[in-house]
């Protein structure tokens, strides 16, 4: 039943992809190109014609992907000569018929297109990538922090970012300077220090300020180019500079004392009149 | 010093010699254009060793260049993935050679103002 099903559905196919994919085995072997045809449906995006790939024609073919939707920020890879998110990336708007996917660059390979995204995850890290409080953490303060729409906007684009590191992929900085911070990092840092409720700018000045940090960006600009979420870790990286500078040389510090107010709503959880949750019917 | 107020000076000093520049090649090379005289004739090149205002100008000529100079030099350096010995080791050299080339060149510049010539 089910093979019958993808066969109509592959029976509207408009035509076939030559997919041509850098395979590594993981073992220490020399890469090398394979190629499959795959039968390609309108709105067919690069991740399924994997997915063809992995259930008709190569199991050992291996990748990584979980949302599908361009949020969880797995399938970071290679296509075409571009870095992109496979499950956003639709066959028939590459305009070719053959694809030549490999794995993100700047990152070593665990197998096939899996990248290893430790350093990653160890430069997000480094920047404390989240609210610093001198005067009494979040959880302490009793009441909720006020933010204007404005002291939002400061920092709200750059809250898309979903890890997925293709703006290090795409970074002619990264590519010659694995030390460097790279436009994630540098990005999350600006996006916290700015941020009203935040006061952890003086830590992550120390680990910013520095020749690996935001004054090695070359401003090639393809981090922004490249982002699949729209930020423009660009913008944000010379934003980072202008706040570090005006401190610097300046003196003028930045200073995030956003008011706190006391909280004005009942605790939905403390209400009587909600009624228990029914039973669950699937264990 | 932090590498913002390195960087800093170096976008400053660059904004700075756009001016200077700008004066030096006026004077030495649209001399003929702007009826200046000749500038590389002795007595041209005298009278601007002896005068103040082109004595600072040449000072500061140097110092902005030098600095400039350096540290683009050592950022091009730093582009070799130095550890961060190394990299303290390149900011050394280049802070003693910037120094050498300060005091040879102010040296030659005051010496020159200072000293009677006719």
């Amino acid at each position: 039943m089910a093979e019958k099903n993808l066969e109509s559905k592959f029976e509207r196919h408009i035509k076939d992809v030559t997919f041509k994919i850098l395979r590594y085995s993981g073992e220490g072997d020399s890469t090398k190109f394979e190629e499959f045809k795959v039968p390609v449906i309108g709105g067919m995006t690069v991740l399924e014609g994997l997915i063809y790939i992995k259930e008709n024609l190569d199991s050992t073919l291996s990748w990584r992907a979980s949302c599908r939707m361009g949020i969880c920020g797995s399938c970071g890879m290679f296509i075409n000569n571009f870095p992109m998110l496979a499950c956003q990336t639709q066959i028939m708007d590459l305009k070719s018929d053959v694809i030549e996917i490999k794995p993100m660059p700047n990152y070593p390979i665990i197998k096939d297109l899996v990248p290893n995204l430790d350093k990653l995850i160890e430069k997000h890290k480094s920047i404390k990538p989240y609210t610093l409080r001198k005067e009494g953490t979040p959880e302490e303060i009793e009441g909720e922090f006020c933010q204007s729409v404005e002291e939002l906007e400061r920092y709200e684009e750059f809250t898309f970012c979903i890890k997925c590191g293709i703006c290090l992929a795409a970074c002619p900085t990264v590519a010659t300077a694995e030390e460097f911070l790279g436009p994630q990092a540098l990005t999350q840092a600006y996006r916290y220090s700015v941020d009203t409720r935040d006061q952890g700018y003086e830590e992550r000045k120390e680990v910013v300020d520095n020749p690996l940090g935001v004054f090695r960006c070359h401003f090639a600009g393809s981090c922004s180019e490249a982002c699949p979420k729209g930020v423009d870790p660009a913008l944000a990286i010379q934003l980072l500079k202008k706040t570090i500078v005006k401190d610097s040389v300046f003196g003028k510090k930045l200073e995030n004392n956003a008011k706190v107010l006391p909280i004005t709503q009942e605790n939905p959880k403390k209400k009587e009149n909600i009624k228990p949750a029914p039973p669950k019917s699937v264990e | 010093m932090k590498e913002s107020k390195l960087w800093s000076l170096h976008i400053f000093s660059g904004a700075i010699l756009l001016i200077l520049l700008g004066i030096h090649m006026v004077i030495m090379h649209f001399d003929k254009i702007l009826n200046l005289g000749d500038s590389l004739a002795w007595k041209s090149v005298l009278s601007r060793m002896q005068s103040t205002s082109h004595t600072v100008i040449y000072l500061l000529l140097l110092l902005f260049a030098v600095y400039h100079g350096l540290y683009g030099v050592r950022s091009l350096i730093f582009e070799l993935n130095l550890s961060k010995k190394g990299r303290s080791v390149v900011s050394f050299i280049v802070v003693v050679v910037g120094l050498v080339a300060l005091i040879y060149g102010g040296y030659a510049i005051i010496a020159g103002h200072m000293a009677k010539l006719s």
